[in-house]
Formats: C-alpha cells, structure tokens, sequence
C-alpha cells in the first residue's frame, strides 16, 4: 500500500534525526516517544498536522499517536510562547519558597500559570520534581535547567532572554 | 486434559489449570462483580472491582487475571473483600452523573446493577462533581464523558480486535477521557462494538436514544440479513416494533457490524407500503389481495413459458424453493437471483469456519472490499493479522483491510484480475502496473497463504482459476458472494444464465412478464439503461418488495413483502451452514412473504406447485476474460460505500446518514492534475451523462483510478455502467 | 560507616565525563576483567555475594532478580532506570552528567551477565542535558571499541541506546517504563509474568536502577565478598543519598549503608539552617512515610532500621522540613504531586487519589470538616494494596503518616481555617 509521507512537512535535519532513532531499535514503535520529541524540537508544538504526520511514520492511526503523546506532559500539543518556563513546585522546592518564585514571574510578565504573554514569548506553567531538589527552587526553560532561584536571579535570567 | 480443584466460597469445582478464578467462579455459581472484564476482550484488570481474598495472599487479587492453582481456596464475600468492592463502588460513583432516568444504559446498566447489589447507600463525597458535555459523534453514537468509568473496554475493542482505529484514550489520570481525535463523526463500520462493550451509559446508540426501555422489549434470536456471515442477533421487540438488536450469541464472532445494529429500522419505516396495489394507467392503487392474486393468476397463464423471474439473494431458502416452483409450474427456466450482475455461482471452497482462517500462517485476499461485503470477516482477518498471521490484500479498492494488512497492492481496477493471475503464475509483468518489490513481498504471503479469500468483484473466470490453482497447491479457499443467501439461491436452483440475460430476453420480447422480488433493479443492476429499456417493453411485471422502488413504478401489481423480521426461513452462511430467522414481528395488513403470495397465487390459478428439491449447479457457467475497458478519461470502479450497503440502506435514518452525499475516490496525482481538493464539488461525465459527486483523496489510488460511490437515493450512477461495474469517465472540478 | 566514595569517585575531577578521564582511572577494565576472565554466570554468583539490592527504591536484592532471567535462547534485554522522578531524588542524575561511562561500564557488565546483546537507557524526558552526556558517552565508548558489535575485541556484542522519557513518573515502575520504552502510554502492567520472563516486546528483561548498575563495576573488580563487607547484615554496600530542604548544605552524598541518620543530617549536611528547629524528615523520597524529629534518633540509614522506625530507606531522598513548614500544605502538594501523576487505569489510585486532593483543597481553604480527616483515612484503607501498581500506595505514605502524626496541625487548619505556622 502506498503511503505519502511529505518530508518537507520537517527540515532535512530533523528527516534525518527521524531516521536515525527509527533505525534504532529492535521494533520501530519505540522510537515514538523520540519521535515526538524531535518533530516537537523543530516546531514548538505538536498539532495535529504534526501528529498525523509522525502517525503516518509509524502506521499508527492519528488518535493512536494522540494518545501517547498526551499521556506525557512534555509535548506541547497547544503552542507555546518561544520560551516555555517550567518552575518546579514540588516538596522540595515548595519549602524552599518556590511559589514565590511563580508569583514574582506571574506579576513580571502580567501572566498567570498557564498563560502565554500576548507578544508570544513567555508561557508560565508549574511542573512536578525535576531533580533539582538540592538547589531548590528551580526551573526549566525550554531545556535549560536554572537552580537557587530567588526573585533577583529570576530577572536577570528573564532579562537575558532576547 | 488435566483440571485442577478450586474451592471459593466453599464450592469445590474442577477447572482448567488455564482458568482464572473469575472463570471458576462462574463454574462455581458464584458472582464476581466487574466492570472491565469482558469475555472476548484481553483481560486488563483494571477496574478491581473483582477483588478476591485468596488463602495464602496478603493483598487482594483481581479474580480476572489472576490464574487458579490446585487447591486454591478464595473468598469473594469477607468482610476485607466487602470492603474494596463499596470502596470501588464509592470511587466509580464520585463523578457519576446519577442521570439513570435518562440514560439509555439504565436496565442493563453494571454500574447500576453491582451499585444495586454491592454498594453502600450513602456516599461520603460532598465535592464538587466534575462533568463533560455530552458529545455526538455523528449519527451512530453518543459519548457521555460523565458517565465513564474509564474500563477501557471501547478503547480494547478499537485495540485489539480493530487493530487501531478513530477511537482511544487521551491525557491521564482521573481526567483521561475516551473518545475520537479531530473528529467529528466516528463511524468505522464496527461502532456497533463500542456501544455493546460499554457497560455503562457512556456510548449509546443515537438509533436507541430515548426510544424506549431494555426490560420492556422481548428479545428472540434470530440472524442478520446483511451478509453471508448470518451472524446471530438478538431483536428487541415492543408492541410489535422492532427497537434494538443485540448479539448475545457469539456467532461466527463475538462482534457485529454497523449494517445489524444501525441498519435494521427500515422494519418500521412509515413509508412502507403495506397494502397491495394494482396499476390503474398512470397510478397505483390499492386494491384486495385475493382481487390481486386472482388477476395475476388468470394473467399468468397467458404468458406460461414467457416469464422471467429476478430475486435478491437476501430471501430465504423457502421462498427460493417456492419462486422456483411457480417458474417450474408456469414452464420457465429463466430465473436468476445475481441482481448485482455477477456472472458467477458460488462455488464450494473448502474453508468450513473462520478458525481455518484466523489459525492460518498467511492468508491472501481477491478482488473485493471485504470490510464491506463481509465486515465479519474482515475483522477477524484484521484481528488474525495481529495475531501473527500475515495478510496479503490485492484489490483496486479496500476500505477497511487493506490500511490493516501485512502488505496492500492495489492495481488499476482494469489490471486487478491480472495481477492476481500474475501472482498465481509466481512472475511478475510490467503491463500490471504496479510497484514490483511490493508485488515480489505479496507474493512471498501468496505463496505462503494457507487461506485464499476471493472477494465479490472477482468474475467466474478468475474464481475457477482460484480454484483449480488453490486445489493444486494444497491451500483452502473461501469464496465470497453478493447477497446474504447467495448459497441457498445456488441450492434452490434459481440460476439460469444470469439477471442480465432475463433483462436482455425481456427486451427482445422472448420473455413477455417478469416477476421480481425484493430487488431494485435500478439501483443494482450495472445497466440502468438495459433495465430501463426491459421494464418499459415487459406486457405484465409482478413487484414484491418493501417499498415502493423504482422498479416496482413499472409493475402492473405491487406485493408487499414481509422484512428478514417478519417471517422465519432458512438462510446459508459462507461456509454452507444453515442459518434460521425467525419472526418476530407480525406483518400488518398486506405484508406476506413470498412463499404466501406465491401459494396465494397458484391457489386462485389452480396451478400446482411441483415439489422442487434441492439442485446442485449445472448450468455451464460463461467464463470469459472481462473485455478491455474502452473510451477516455479515469478508470472508475463504481461501489456502494458501506453506509449503503445494507438492505433498503435507504431507509436506515442513521445509518444512511453516514454517507450522506456521493463521494468520487482520487488519486492524489489525478486530484492534482484537476486541481481538486478533498470536499471539492466534481463533475463526473460518461456518454452524455453528468453526476455531480463530492472528492475524496486517497493516495494509495493508483494514477488512473477513481471510484464512484453509488446506493443513493435518486442519484441513479448505475446510468453510467455497460453491465459491468467498472466503466471509465471524464472528471472536472465543478 | 559514614561517607565512602566509590560511585562519586569521578565526579569532581575536571572533564569527569570524558572517556580518557575515565579510563585513567581504570575505567572499562572491570568490563574487560568480565568479558575475558568470568563467565556471566560467575558474575550473577558474585552480585548475589555482593547482597547488592535495587537503589531505585524497592530494595529487591539484584542478584536474585538476574537469577529469574530464563535460560533460553530468546532475545534477552536490559534497561537502565535513569527515570528518576520520585520527588527528593536527585542521585542518579550526577552519575549521569559526571560519570557517564561509569553507568555505561556497570551496564554491558550486567548486561553479559544475563546474556542480552541489547540494553537501553530510559532517561526522564527532562534530563536532556544527562541524555546527551549519555549519547556522546554512548558514541565515544562506540568509536574506542568498548561497546557495541565486539566489545573490547571479546566477541560479545552490546548496544546501548539512550531512550528518553517524557514526563511521566509513573514511567519509573518497570512495567509502564517497557510500555514506555515499546512506544506506548506508560500504563504498568498486570503482573505476572514479570519482566524477568515477558519483558520487553515479551522477552526476558532485566530493569536495574543507575546507581545499582553504576555499583556492578565494583564488585566485579573487588568481589562480592570485599561489597558484602561494607554496610550492616543485611544493608550492604554504599548508596547515594540525595538531601534535600532546610539543611545547610543540600546534595548529593554516598555513604556505607548503616550510617546514622543524624550524621548525615547534622554533620554531613551541616544541620538545619539558622534559626530554626527541624520539625519532619521523609527519608526515602516522596513515597515514604513521614518521621518526627524525636523519631530519627538513633535511626540508621539502611533498609531495615528505617522499616523498623516505621517509614523506608526507598530511593534515599532525605527531605528535611524545619518548624517554618506547614505539613498540611506539604501533604496537600505531595497529593497533588500522586494525582496528577496517576496514569489513571485503576479506579482505586485514579479516583481516590483525585478525592483526596478535592478534599485537602477545602481543607486548605478553610472549609474542612473534622471528619474529613477519618474520610481520609478510610480512603487509604480502599486504596491501600488493592491498586493495580505501587503508585496508589506511594500516594498514601506522606498523606497517613502527615495526618497520623501531624493531626493537631490538620485539627487546628479545620478549626481555624488557618494555618498555625502561617504557611
């Protein structure tokens, strides 16, 4: 059976990322979870072009692909501001006054949990442990871990960000 | 084979050592409440509302997955085990709607049922309930988030018998929720399932909705009309209305298609006519049945030995039996039932139930589209193929197997017997037109293939080929046909040379009355013109059908005729069973079967009715290559979409609503040649005549290929067809 | 007892994750020593010696759980659990980052030793920076000849692919992980059959914690009986303990099984900031029941004078809260943390985790009732045990033990509708 996959839809550098996990293992829908995160790398989200896109990769019905890929947290499947700040506010990072940390982001950039700022550059949103707990409180944004957090260090780090 | 002894409860049974204890207790006489155990779905263990108390185990254990060992000494009713099962009870109620005086489910609700028996009356839960909105997914079903108890049996079905499909699970925790992705109508020929496996009320059937209550219908078993599966079904009846069907008894499969569940309330559709009626010039008029049958007989003897008679092969064995005593009787030979202008009989193939094919390594599949002529089928190759059987499909067209298959090819409809003779010699051609590494891996599976399974696009000449090729290679084979009792029609005898050949007679004069029963010619025989041309030179034509066709326009006598509900006989399956209906439904005024006219008739004509037995097949069937395909433009295979393949489809509301306009199928090359999108109007042109039809985009369609949609009402795409159901056309964007 | 570096021996060398900086401390000769001078089943003999048992948290002896791997000729895989999620848990990561080619040594050791050709690293979805360390570690380790087709010229081949997760906690029980790893929903599985004989694709697995796998080379180097020397009867060897909260000096420490709670706490550590008073401690990540400060007197750290003090050693993630903590609130967002990381499959965890959130959100508004403390209990009870995996469970240790021991601070938030220590 015929099946048109428009490679154009990803860079030839993702392509070949694509191709290089999917050779990867012992049976091709392992590297789902990869997939996803590099087609995710290259646009942001994942809508649903992108998911019936990688689901046609794998053979996979487009709800069967939705479904793994909501069950994670980490792929975006709305859009997401160009920087996408996770603050940690679990056990540890919670006694170490990690809501403060959101509240202070919340009022600089006029946006609550969950939000993205109008011009599209921040979104704000709250995750579980991040292994960050011996230098508490901490965030990602996009991949980048940031520890010891305090409302000082938040802005310069924010500031930063072009 | 060894059992070993299980005491629960204090019942002592002997069980397979492969049991588990859920099964053992039901030898045992002792009930286990569950929610998303289900007999012919994997077990999940996911509900834990079948939590048992084994001697020896410090945990409670999931009666459903938890396997016997000798000895084993359960608890289902202590006090730790009381306690889970409130506890899950509690836990399922939380954020349930409570809504049963308006849920369809409410009778044969679990929820309700086990709250009724296992549950404690008061709940501690004072939260706030967090509810969804109801969603339509098109015609067939409703989806109630609320209601969900996230047992996933919907989402196994999909799984693990469909072999993926529009319907699964989506985010996690307790706000997972089940439905479809990016869609907005979810009809896959099996939705059937996804309601019949709910245990609550969270799918039901738009069919069903609101229409009346479980307890208050009677069910009597009985078997569907639609295909050669004759699977069994179980209709719900009410004050002699026919309001549900259901499949109790798994047979051949424990599944069903949308055709027997959605498509069945043509039995009670206002516009059937129930009185008889007679031509008076230009209208039709009601007149006695024993004024009619007494007309008719004195007019039948006039054209003794003149008269044609065309049966669909939906009617049962009995009746095939009477229609061939009257021709007999009135000296005619020319009876045929092939109203879809098949030139082939069934043959006997030698596959006798579908674990010949599911137990097969490899199975290769002809010439048709299987989901659609036999979804049964289809299914259980789809579920086979996830088993570890690989399927090879060749068809020009393949609506539900082929996306499912191990390998898929798909050649020119004018290249499709070809290629399956090609594969047969073991060599590839080029003149076939298709991808050779593709043809080379379905020939591996041919060669392979345990199974043939030759679909109902493939003519006499290729079946036979099939045949004596299969027989030589030691692999079985299935032949499929039009029509549910196609056998039973072969073995009442009522084949003479083929419905095309009556028509062709009764155009010529040779024939000078015709009789046809249940069948529309118009709608499925693939020349509308030769129909056309016959039933306008036909002296004296006799209808019997349930609603007034545009076949029955012409008839001199109208019939009303009895639906599969109200009558019982005897049909065969594809595998030569005999299969019962039964009726459970009294016709109203009028409504006889055919056997019942035809007596009437030959009672008021004293004709004698000979005792006609059963007859192998010994007309020489015509084998003879299809003709090239001549003219301009596309290759178009013209095909009934599933939604309009059911009997009297057109009278199904939701089912039909499905397919609700005409679709042409594209090739992604010739869609962009025309400059056509998916939705686009198209205007589909042949010989002078124009259908305007709605694009659809496939790319496995081959350059060169469309596919026509026909069964719709006033849309009569059979005026494009020369007698076979592949023509060729000219498509513009509209 | 006390601090005892063998896994944390790199880490703070300069370029720690470069396969030069780890060979000039000897590394890969371990492997080499495996594939050369034992048989595989000499080194399951000498894990079983070494009383090695799982770092991940439950503690499984990990030479008897290789000892279930069937003796077929079917395909045999092994899986690094580099999914560390469990709040408090932050040990593996820095064998990851800084001793990369150390847990790449532990694997192709182990893997020989159950004969699989084939063993995949499951990462969390947020350690990318960890997974690239591990896929350059990977590539380097490739190109030198170490892993891959023909290990060190022996004969035996062992790929080692770096798989990452997406955020999912629930992917760090070894079942959803295979589900994970095979392209699915983390969902666990039923059990039996264990990994052991239907693993990954149906095929015997073995799924070993980092730090377990990162402790083999030593054994293998030094035997089973010099690990089995270190630590107490029956907790042996040295594990990573990840300490986090309102100490001094929060990180990441190894320490001989048996050493005293209070060593790492106040001397390792550097004791409880200025000013304030410990108040609680859970010792072993999120999942394990709380202690009182007078309760970690005289405890040690290892498995069985932590179950004996009532709670676990688990995956060694020490949280200490001073009296500036709210417990409720601390209950409240680990509840949080179990509901929203459910998978959502079995009724007990999906819904009674989500109630137990419902409820301790009025609590902490305010609007609690006195018996919603017993409503609590009694839903732990339902949950307790008859869940489908261990998360329900984990779900219940800070909840039970937080209102078990802390009742007068949930009494006084339902009384008051305010919290005693303003958090």
């Amino acid at each position: 059976m015929r099946v048109v996959i428009d490679r154009s839809f990803v860079s030839d550098k993702t392509w070949e990322r694509i191709e290089k996990v999917m050779s990867r293992y012992p049976e091709k829908r392992s590297a789902l979870l990869q997939v996803l995160h590099i087609v995710q790398d290259e646009k942001g989200s994942l809508d649903f072009e992108a998911i019936k896109f990688i689901a046609k990769l794998f053979r996979l019905p487009p709800a069967e692909v939705y479904s793994v890929a909501s069950f994670y947290t980490m792929y975006n499947l709305k859009p997401v501001g160009k920087y996408l700040i996770q603050v940690c506010t679990n056990i540890s990072c919670l006694i170490n006054e990690a809501e403060k940390i959101v509240e202070h982001i919340e009022k600089k950039l006029g946006i609550k949990v969950g939000e993205t700022t109008p011009d599209g550059k921040f979104t704000l949103i709250t995750v579980e442990c991040l292994g960050s707990c011996g230098k508490a409180p901490a965030m990602m944004i996009n991949k980048d871990y940031y520890e010891n957090l305090t409302p000082e260090k938040v802005d310069q780090i924010l500031d930063s960000l072009s | 084979m060894s059992t070993v002894k299980v005491t629960i409860d204090g019942i002592t049974v002997e069980v397979s050592p492969a049991a588990t204890v859920l099964e053992a207790a039901k030898v045992a006489g002792v009930d286990i409440p569950y929610f998303c155990y289900h007999p012919h779905l994997k077990p999940a263990g996911l509900c834990r509302m079948c939590l048992v108390e084994i001697e020896g185990m410090p945990k409670l254990a999931p009666a459903c997955v938890t396997q016997v060992r000798d000895g084993m000494v359960v608890y289902t009713k202590s006090d730790k085990v009381r306690k889970a099962q409130e506890g899950v009870i509690e836990f399922q109620l939380l954020h349930h709607p409570l809504d049963c005086p308006i849920c369809d489910q409410a009778g044969e609700c679990a929820l309700q049922d086990i709250t009724f028996r296992y549950g404690k009356a008061t709940s501690r839960f004072i939260e706030e309930k967090e509810l969804y909105p109801t969603k339509f997914y098109g015609p067939l079903i409703v989806h109630e988030q609320s209601r969900c108890i996230l047992c996933k049996r919907c989402v196994r079905f999909s799984t693990e018998v469909m072999g993926g499909a529009d319907w699964n699970v989506y985010w996690r925790a307790a706000h997972s929720i089940i439905g479809a992705y990016e869609k907005d109508v979810v009809a896959n020929y099996f939705t059937a399932n996804l309601v019949e496996v709910c245990p609550v009320g969270a799918i039901t059937s738009r069919l069903y909705r609101y229409k009346t209550r479980i307890w208050k219908l009677e069910f009597s078993e009985s078997v569907c009309p639609n295909c050669e599966l004759a699977c069994s079904v179980d209709l719900g009846v009410r004050e002699n209305r026919l309001y549900k069907v259901k499949h109790n008894n798994p047979h051949p499969t424990p599944w069903m298609c949308d055709k027997a569940y959605f498509a069945f309330d043509y039995v009670n559709h206002s516009e059937r006519i129930v009185w008889t009626l007679k031509r008076e010039g230009d209208k039709m008029v009601s007149v006695s049945s024993s004024d009619a049958v007494s007309e008719i007989a004195s007019r039948l003897s006039e054209y003794r030995g003149k008269i044609g008679f065309v049966v669909d092969a939906s009617v049962s064995f009995e009746d095939a039996l009477k229609v061939r005593a009257l021709a007999e009787a009135l000296e005619c030979r020319d009876c045929d039932y092939r109203v879809y202008g098949e030139d082939y009989l069934p043959l006997e193939g030698s596959v006798k139930s579908l674990s010949d094919i599911e137990s097969a390594r490899a199975v290769a599949v002809f010439c048709g589209d299987v989901g659609i002529s036999h979804p049964v089928l289809a299914l259980s190759m789809a579920k086979a193929k996830m088993a570890g059987t690989k399927v090879a499909v060749v068809s020009s067209f393949d609506t539900y197997l082929g996306e499912r298959a191990t390998e898929y090819i798909v050649p020119l409809p004018s290249k499709e017997a070809d290629c399956v003779e090609a594969l047969l010699d073991g060599s590839y051609r080029d003149d076939l037109g298709v991808d050779k590494s593709e043809f080379e891996r379905v020939l591996e599976i041919v060669k392979e293939a345990e199974v043939f399974v030759v679909g109902t696009r493939a003519d006499a000449y290729l079946r036979n080929r099939i045949k004596g090729f299969a027989e030589g290679a030691g692999k079985k084979v299935l032949f499929l046909n039009t029509g549910s009792n196609a056998l039973g029609m072969c073995r009442a005898g009522l084949f003479s040379e083929g419905v095309g050949n009556i028509l062709e007679k009764v155009k010529a004069g040779e024939l000078k009355a015709l009789f046809v029963f249940n069948a529309d010619l118009f709608n499925t025989y693939p020349n509308r013109e030769l129909v056309k041309e016959a039933l306008e030179s036909v002296e004296f034509m006799v209808v019997s059908d349930v609603f007034f066709t545009d076949t029955a326009s012409y008839a001199d006598f109208f019939l009303p005729a009895t639906t599969f509900a109200e009558a019982d006989g005897t049909v065969f399956d594809l595998f030569g069973n005999e299969r019962k209906r039964k009726r459970v439904v009294v016709p109203t005024e009028d409504v006889k079967d055919i056997s019942a006219w035809i007596e009437l008739i030959a009672d008021a004509g004293e004709i004698s009715l000979p005792d006609v037995q059963e007859k192998e097949p010994s007309v020489a069937v015509v084998e003879k290559k299809a003709e090239p395909l001549d003219g301009k433009g596309l290759e178009a295979l013209v095909v009934f979409p599933f939604y309009r393949s059911a009997l009297y489809s057109n009278w199904c509301s939701k089912f039909s609503e499905v397919s609700s306009s005409p679709v042409v199928h594209l090739s992604l090359e010739d869609a962009s040649r025309l400059g056509v999108s998916k939705g686009d109007k198209v205007v589909v042109e042949s010989s002078g005549l124009k259908f305007e039809f709605e694009a659809a985009l496939e790319e496995f369609l081959p350059e060169g290929a469309c596919v026509l949609e026909a069964g719709f009402d006033r849309f009569p795409v059979t005026a494009l067809l020369k007698g076979s159901w592949l023509t060729k056309v000219e498509i513009k964007k509209a | 007892m006390g601090e005892m570096k063998l896994l944390l021996a790199n880490v703070d060398k300069p370029d720690s994750e470069k396969l030069e900086t780890f060979r000039a401390a000897g590394g890969y000769e371990r492997l080499r020593k495996a594939l050369f001078e034992m048989k595989p089943e000499e080194i399951v003999e000498e894990v079983k010696k070494s009383g090695l048992r799982g770092r991940g948290g439950a503690g499984f002896p990990t030479g008897i759980k290789w000892g279930f791997i069937p003796k077929t000729d079917e395909p045999k895989y092994l899986v690094c659990n580099a999914d560390e999620g469990e709040p408090g848990t932050f040990k593996d990561r820095v064998i990851i980052e800084k001793d990369p080619h150390l847990l790449l040594e532990g694997i192709a050791i182990s893997a020989y030793a159950i004969g699989a050709h084939e063993a995949f690293i499951y990462i969390r979805g947020e350690y990318e920076y960890g997974a690239q360390v591990l896929e350059k570690a990977v590539e380097e380790a490739e190109a030198a000849g170490i892993i891959g087709k023909n290990a060190l010229g022996s004969g035996y081949d062992i790929k080692i692919t770096v798989h990452r997760g997406a955020g999912a906690y629930v992917c760090g029980e070894e079942t959803a992980l295979l589900n994970s790893l095979e392209g699915r929903r983390g969902h666990p599985r039923i059990r039996p059959p264990f990994p052991a004989s239907k693993g990954l694709y149906q095929h015997p697995t073995i799924i070993n914690n980092v730090e377990t796998l990162a402790s083999v080379p030593f054994i293998v180097d030094k035997g089973g009986d010099w690990y089995a020397s270190l630590g107490t009867e029956k907790s042996k060897g040295t594990k990573l303990f990840s300490i986090s909260g309102h100490v001094k000096k929060p990180g990441v420490y190894e320490l001989v099984l048996g050493t005293p709670f209070e060593e790492l706490l106040y001397d390792i550590a550097g004791g409880i900031r200025e000013g304030h008073k410990l108040k609680a401690v859970i010792p072993g990540g999120s999942s394990t029941p709380m202690l009182r400060a007078e309760e970690i007197a005289g405890v040690l750290l290892d498995y069985e004078s932590l179950q004996a003090a009532g709670s676990m050693l688990g995956s060694g993630a020490v949280i200490v809260m001073d009296d500036s903590t709210c417990i409720v609130k601390a209950v409240y967002r680990m509840a949080k943390f179990y509901e929203h990381e459910s998978c959502g499959q079995c009724t007990p965890c999906r819904e009674g985790t989500r109630w137990i959130v419902q409820i301790l959100t009025r609590i902490m508004k305010g609007q609690g009732r006195m018996e919603d403390l017993d409503v609590l209990l009694d839903i732990s009870e339902i949950m307790g045990g008859n869940c489908l995996c261990p998360l329900g469970d984990a779900a219940l240790g800070p909840l039970v033990s937080g209102i078990k021991k802390f009742r007068d601070e949930f009494e006084y938030h339902i009384k008051h509708g305010t919290c005693p220590v303003g958090g």
